[in-house]
């Protein structure tokens, strides 16, 4: 049994190591989750210590990307901040990801009355801009990181719940579900073995990129003073506070916007990797 | 009947299936009456032990719908489903399940029938799992015996079904179906999606496991060539009714229903001189929806009289134990 895992586990592991994207990808976010997890190594200062001497200086061998407007170093910040943006990123985005697949798992399935129930439900929150509801919702609720990822989970499982009840339509109906049913195996069962390997993957692949999405709220609420409140660094604020020193002081803008792209990039590839080898395996 | 002296396995009396067409809001503000696509009714039939009945008919006319029917994978709307001796019609739940692996199926696409993200292993031994068919020690080797008469080697257990050919992996689907050890096996079109050479081979190994394991099999196809060379008696459906049934080489050497004529002779031929286009069927099935009065076939009848459209036919037995349901026959003797 156990010899039988490890080999479906190492089939998948080369299937996904031969695909470039998923490569370059996986070695991006793999030095970012290092960095995000031993700040502290790669850290040059302390990210909050003052130095009124060496207010808005420019890169240079001290402050590799220069200092912001209380002296402090941008390079250290932008590393501690990293621990901050994944933590957004992946806890805004999980709880949606089961949530909406269960939901959408088992509206697809039984369908009827909770289903519509739920799909209207779905088509209103989905008629708004996604950040525009985050910030109604934070409207409400305050500010905060703790309200921002409530507002996120409020609005976050349409996705997954929309794309996963896509598919289990189509599984349901196909021969080697019915073949299950006429076993008389149970529905649970049905749901958990035959279909829900089959309808996952797109939402796994689009959870990928939702990451980049949340972080991508988390940073632009805490530009407009919402989410993540000074002096804890997140690329975000530290993008916001570099808002009134952009002409004599780029860097403090610069930098912390190029950790959250790359970190995108290397999210999004992973994403794309996936999508070509989950979508061909077994067919 | 025709084989009295063998039991009765599966009967069906009188089964309906009408799928209701979805009411658009014109239909409500007219107050129209509700629609029905009309797939199977009234169809009544036996299925004796042992033997392999073929049930053929155009794309569409109910086959695979009653197919479904009687495994329960839909409700019938009129009928009752006797299996075994015992109305499986409203059993639910724990009841219907136990009388259900008595029956299985083989499915037509041997791609879509097999999980995709299941090894062979796993989706064999899944419902010896769940029904504690086997002591837990010996399913390995009931796996094995299992791919083994399906003419499949033990080694590929651990393999995924992506990695086998369309005839391979009907095999697999008949391993499956065989896995429960049930008594009936339902075979909807299960060589139609495969090569001509490979469709040998699997009608083969059915026929090789009906006999080895004394199976009942109920053979559906739209290939009269394959019907005629596997079953002991065949039925003929037309728009969802029966409309002649019979054995095998009876209802082939003289069929009784002018559709069961033209069925046969627009089946394609290997004797180029005995290809004929006078009785190649004219024109589309009529909709389920809205099912012609009278015969069901008269629109497409090159026989079709004044009664034909008024009257339906009813389903008769003759004294040689052959059914039609056709107010004038072709090849009898009465009338």
């Amino acid at each position: 049994m156990k010899n039988k895992r490890s080999r479906r586990l190492s089939g998948g592991l080369k299937a996904a190591f031969s695909n470039r994207s998923f490569v370059i990808g996986f070695v991006i976010t793999a030095i970012v989750v290092v960095v995000a997890l031993f700040p502290q190594v790669f850290a040059t200062h302390d990210p909050n210590a003052l130095s009124p001497t060496e207010v808005l200086a420019g890169p240079s061998s001290a402050h590799f990307f220069g200092t912001d407007n209380y002296g402090r170093d941008v390079f250290s910040r932008c590393i501690w901040a990293t621990r901050m943006d994944l933590q957004i990123g992946l806890i805004s985005a999980s709880i949606p990801l089961v949530v909406g697949s269960i939901i959408g798992l088992l509206a697809g399935f039984y369908g009827g009355i909770v289903d519509t129930l739920f799909m209207r439900l779905l088509d209103v929150v989905m008629a708004f801009p996604f950040t525009v509801l985050v910030i109604a919702i934070m409207a409400i609720l305050g500010q905060g990181i703790q309200n921002m990822y409530i507002a996120i989970w409020i609005i976050g499982w349409v996705a997954f719940a929309k794309l996963v009840r896509a598919e289990v339509l189509v599984v349901k109906n196909s021969e080697y579900v019915m073949a299950a049913r006429i076993m008389g195996f149970s529905d649970r069962r049905i749901l958990l073995r035959h279909i829900l390997p089959n309808t996952i993957s797109s939402a796994i692949v689009y959870f990928t990129s939702y990451i980049v999405i949340c972080m991508l709220t988390g940073a632009s609420l805490s530009f407009l003073g919402l989410g993540v409140q000074p002096p804890t660094s997140e690329w975000g604020s530290l993008m916001n506070m570099g808002r009134g020193y952009i002409n004599n002081a780029p860097w403090m803008t610069i930098f912390p916007g190029l950790f959250l792209a790359i970190t995108g990039v290397g999210l999004s590839l992973i994403g794309d990797g996936m999508t070509d080898f989950l979508r061909t395996k077994g067919r | 009947m025709s084989t009295p002296e063998r039991k009765c396995l599966l009967e069906l009396e009188g089964i309906s299936k009408w799928f209701p067409r979805k009411r658009t809001v014109k239909d409500a503000v007219q107050h129209a009456e509700r629609q029905y696509v009309k797939a199977v009714s009234d169809v009544s039939l036996q299925i004796y032990e042992g033997e392999n009945l073929g049930l053929v008919g155009e794309s569409g006319c109910g086959k695979s719908t009653l197919a479904r029917t009687i495994m329960r994978l839909y409700d019938p709307t009129a009928g009752q489903i006797i299996l075994d001796g015992r109305d499986i019609t409203r059993l639910k739940g724990n009841a219907l399940r136990q009388e259900r692996i008595k029956m299985q199926m083989v499915f037509q696409d041997p791609y879509s029938s097999l999980n995709p993200r299941m090894t062979v292993y796993e989706m064999l031994e899944e419902p010896l799992k769940v029904y504690h068919f086997v002591p837990k020690d010996e399913i390995p080797q009931e796996v094995d015996r299992l791919l083994r008469i399906s003419g499949l080697s033990p080694e590929i257990a651990n393999r995924f079904p992506g990695e086998f050919s369309g005839g391979q992996r009907q095999r697999l689907g008949i391993a499956r179906a065989l896995a429960l050890r049930p008594r009936f096996i339902i075979a909807d079109e299960p060589v139609s999606a495969l090569d001509v050479s490979i469709q040998a081979q699997i009608l083969n190994l059915l026929a090789d496991l009906q006999e080895e394991l004394n199976l009942t099999v109920l053979f559906i196809s739209h290939d009269l060539q394959v019907v005629r060379h596997i079953s002991d008696r065949v039925i003929v459906m037309y728009l969802g009714a029966i409309v002649e049934s019979g054995k095998t080489e009876d209802v082939f050497d003289r069929p009784h229903h002018p559709y069961t004529d033209v069925l046969m002779k627009a089946a394609p031929s290997l004797d180029v001189d005995a290809r004929t286009k006078e009785y190649a069927i004219e024109g589309d099935p009529p909709s389920p929806i809205s099912i012609p009065s009278g015969c069901k076939f008269h629109p497409r009848c090159t026989r079709c009289q004044e009664r034909c459209r008024t009257e339906q036919p009813a389903l008769t037995t003759l004294p040689d134990g052959r059914q039609i349901a056709c107010h004038f026959p072709l090849n009898t003797d009465s009338p």
